[in-house]
């Protein structure tokens, strides 16, 4: 930028205007396009000044997380954030919870995908209201699109809303939906030192739900190890450990969530 | 890599406090990025320049200052505005 006139390519683009400047030997560098020696506005010479700010880069979205955590809260609705990385089982745990609470705990959906509705309707038809959200081309679900979503999901006495994220264990983890809190799944398939590579997540969920674990027989898989790992990044986290196609655990994760909204 | 919708947050923000101190540009931000943040201060250089084209802040320097939690906020920025009037129009 010319020091001088402060014309450079920013404010050239920032506000359109023409330059008609004599051809001062300080322009020489650079080119200002057609030089019509007409000026379509007064100049005066721009300072430079230093503007304290300290807000949240996401204050935004947090301002619609807020708003939606006062709009269920109002109706008495406890929403989870679940996230873990692609195929931790979220989707087939959510089916399996889903049967195992209707007819006593009303429930509802939200489910994003980058693409395809494939998991809101392996989700339909258990008693639950269920949307899917696609976010295209990114990598997780935001406050505002999540609060469109509320009014026509939370009807009719919705107590449990489940917000099942994008798989992906970093980004997600970023934006608040205004959920009550945070569920961070992490499958027996997947290293046991997922917690300590991604501390993000695991550090902002005080619950976390290890899955597949029928398949801990035949891997080399060291619970003990995951258990610690998860309680080196947050020493209150509570654990689940179960396997929603055995049943295995299933009754202590089904007892804990009908405990959460009575 | 969720690091354009920061870019994007952060420039939409920057640039509604530019316009209302009537500033011409957005010269330069600083953010604060934590460790925890889970966000990349790398991928969030490389995808800056092209979220703020054709906005107040395009060509703006982009300062990362690291931090060690979860911390992602926009500590400061400069902006160029036009001196006050009383300093006189200034023809060149």
């Amino acid at each position: 930028m010319c020091k001088d006139c402060g014309c450079g390519t920013a404010l050239d683009r920032a506000h359109g205007h023409q330059h008609g400047h004599s051809h001062d030997s300080h322009h020489a560098p650079h080119l200002h396009g057609p030089h019509s020696h007409v000026h379509t506005h007064p100049h005066r010479p721009l300072e430079r000044k230093t503007i304290e700010l300290e807000r949240k880069v996401l204050a935004d979205n947090d301002a619609h997380a807020e708003a939606n955590r006062r709009w269920l809260t109002a109706q008495g609705v406890m929403a989870l954030n679940l996230i873990s990385s692609p195929g931790a089982g979220k989707t087939y745990l959510l089916e399996r919870t889903l049967e195992r609470l209707r007819g006593e705990v009303s429930c509802a959906v939200i489910t994003g995908d980058q693409c395809t509705d494939n998991d809101a309707r392996r989700l339909v038809g258990k008693g639950a209201e269920v949307r899917q959200i696609e976010t295209i081309n990114s990598c997780h679900l935001d406050a505002a699109r999540v609060g469109e979503l509320l009014p026509e999901v939370c009807g009719n006495g919705v107590r449990l809303l489940f917000i099942e994220n994008i798989g992906n264990l970093v980004c997600p983890a970023a934006f608040d939906l205004g959920e009550q809190f945070k569920v961070a799944l992490l499958s027996s398939t997947e290293g046991e030192d997922k917690p300590v590579k991604y501390p993000t997540l695991f550090s902002m969920a005080p619950v976390v739900v290890l899955t597949k674990m029928d398949l801990v027989p035949h891997l080399d898989w060291d619970l003990a190890a995951c258990r610690r790992h998860v309680r080196s990044i947050r020493p209150d986290s509570q654990i689940f450990e179960l396997s929603a196609k055995t049943g295995q655990g299933m009754d202590q994760w089904i007892q804990y969530l009908k405990n959460l909204v009575v | 890599m969720h690091e354009m919708a920061i870019a994007l947050a952060l420039i939409e923000q920057t640039e509604t406090v530019a316009r209302e101190q009537h500033a011409r540009a957005i010269a330069g931000i600083t953010v604060v990025v934590g460790r925890l943040s889970g966000t990349d201060p790398d991928a969030l250089r490389a995808v800056f320049e092209l979220a703020a084209e054709d906005t107040l802040a395009a060509g703006a320097r982009l300062e990362v200052e690291p931090a060690d939690g979860r911390e992602l906020y926009i500590k400061s920025m400069d902006v160029d505005v036009e001196e006050a009037e009383q300093g006189g129009l200034k023809d060149v």
